[in-house]
């Protein structure tokens, strides 16, 4: 009975801030059943996204308790729906807090691939900066610089060109080749890192859904 | 591919670029003789630059040996990423050979030798054998197909073949 009055209390309290309540005092025994399964099913549908099924045994064993009490059966169920509640309560609560450890786990492997992805890319970066330096430098002074040593050596203008187109030629094509291994390199990491990234979260759903 | 495959076919491929630009500006008797010798006449002028650039491509396995100490071996990653690479470089060769139509039967030359290195090199990557057996098969190639050249320009010209 103390666990009676303490709900009598609790309904009480809800009433006073409730706009439509307007209950004063100790309900009757039927209000009360009345009032109680209100607030019962206001607080269910509150906690809807919550709410976990109460397993079959533990409502066994809360009927058959009950079922000795000589109580009112509206007063002996509400009594129930609130254990049950409660106890549903605090099993939503340990199960949320297991998506969320889940969730943690996952955008914390995710970071971390995020943090291998941009050690990759910076090295890439580096390989792709390096051959750009040397492709401009090659335009913008090494050829002069050949130019310059073909024209000490006395060859033919005509020829020194002819030759000279040759060179470009030969070496666009040498970093062409280098430029298409490094992408090469550049897409391989990629489909890398999503692989990874997929696994993380197919391992992380099948917790999910082996724990739900 | 994996990043020492990928760093060394790198550095052969720079170290090649900077063989060739060296030869150019050091006055390198192979690559200026011919633009005396053969100052009045195309033909050979054209010839002698394909000759040298198919040396050069030639020397590329030697580049990638060199990249390593005398006996230290490449790994099969590595040998493979510089295989296929090296092969898209000659690829890149044969597709100027077909469009310079002005050289005609040279070009098709080159194109030939080249593409059997092409053949070669498709082998050597579905070779089961050691990485450095592989490179050293490679090098073999290459010195073979710079004869090769030569002895199809000599039959060439002991055919009297209007390009001479």
């Amino acid at each position: 009975m103390e666990y009676l009055n303490k709900l009598r209390k609790r309904l009480a309290e809800k009433n006073r801030h409730t706009p439509t309540g307007s209950i004063l005092g100790a309900p009757s025994d039927k209000e009360f059943s009345e009032k109680l399964n209100g607030f019962v099913a206001f607080e269910k549908t509150e906690r809807e996204v919550l709410m976990m099924a109460a397993p079959a045994e533990f409502t066994k064993v809360i009927d058959d308790c009950f079922d000795k009490l000589d109580i009112d059966k509206n007063i002996k169920d509400a009594i129930k729906k609130t254990i049950v509640l409660n106890f549903d309560e605090h099993l939503a609560t340990s199960k949320l807090k297991e998506r969320l450890q889940l969730l943690f786990e996952y955008e914390r492997n995710y970071l971390s691939l995020i943090k291998d992805f941009k050690e990759e890319i910076k090295f890439v970066g580096s390989l792709q900066e390096d051959l750009r330096k040397e492709r401009a430098k090659f335009f913008s002074d090494t050829l002069q610089e050949v130019s310059a040593a073909l024209k000490d050596s006395q060859v033919s203008s005509e020829i020194a060109s002819q030759w000279i187109q040759e060179l470009v030629n030969s070496y666009t094509k040498s970093l062409d080749v280098s430029s298409g291994l490094i992408e090469e390199h550049t897409f391989d990491t990629i489909g890398d890192i999503r692989k990874q990234a997929k696994d993380e979260l197919n391992s992380a759903t099948v917790k999910i859904l082996e724990n739900g | 591919m994996d990043r020492l495959g990928l760093l060394s076919a790198l550095a052969s491929f720079k170290k090649g670029r900077e063989a060739l630009v060296v030869d150019y500006c050091t006055e390198e008797p192979r690559l200026f003789k011919p633009m005396f010798s053969y100052e009045s006449n195309s033909a050979e002028m054209s010839i002698a630059l394909e000759k040298y650039m198919l040396g050069w491509l030639a020397e590329h396995p030697s580049y990638f040996r060199g990249g390593k100490k005398e006996n230290a071996e490449y790994s099969d990653v590595e040998v493979n990423v510089f295989f296929r690479a090296y092969r898209g470089l000659l690829k890149k060769f044969i597709f100027n050979a077909n469009v310079d139509v002005d050289k005609g039967k040279i070009s098709s030359c080159l194109e030939e030798i080249v593409n059997d290195s092409i053949e070669y090199l498709n082998k050597l990557l579905l070779l089961s054998e050691r990485s450095d057996v592989r490179l050293e098969k490679l090098r073999y190639q290459s010195e073979k197909s710079k004869y090769l050249f030569e002895r199809n320009l000599k039959d060439l010209k002991e055919g009297g073949h209007e390009f001479f």
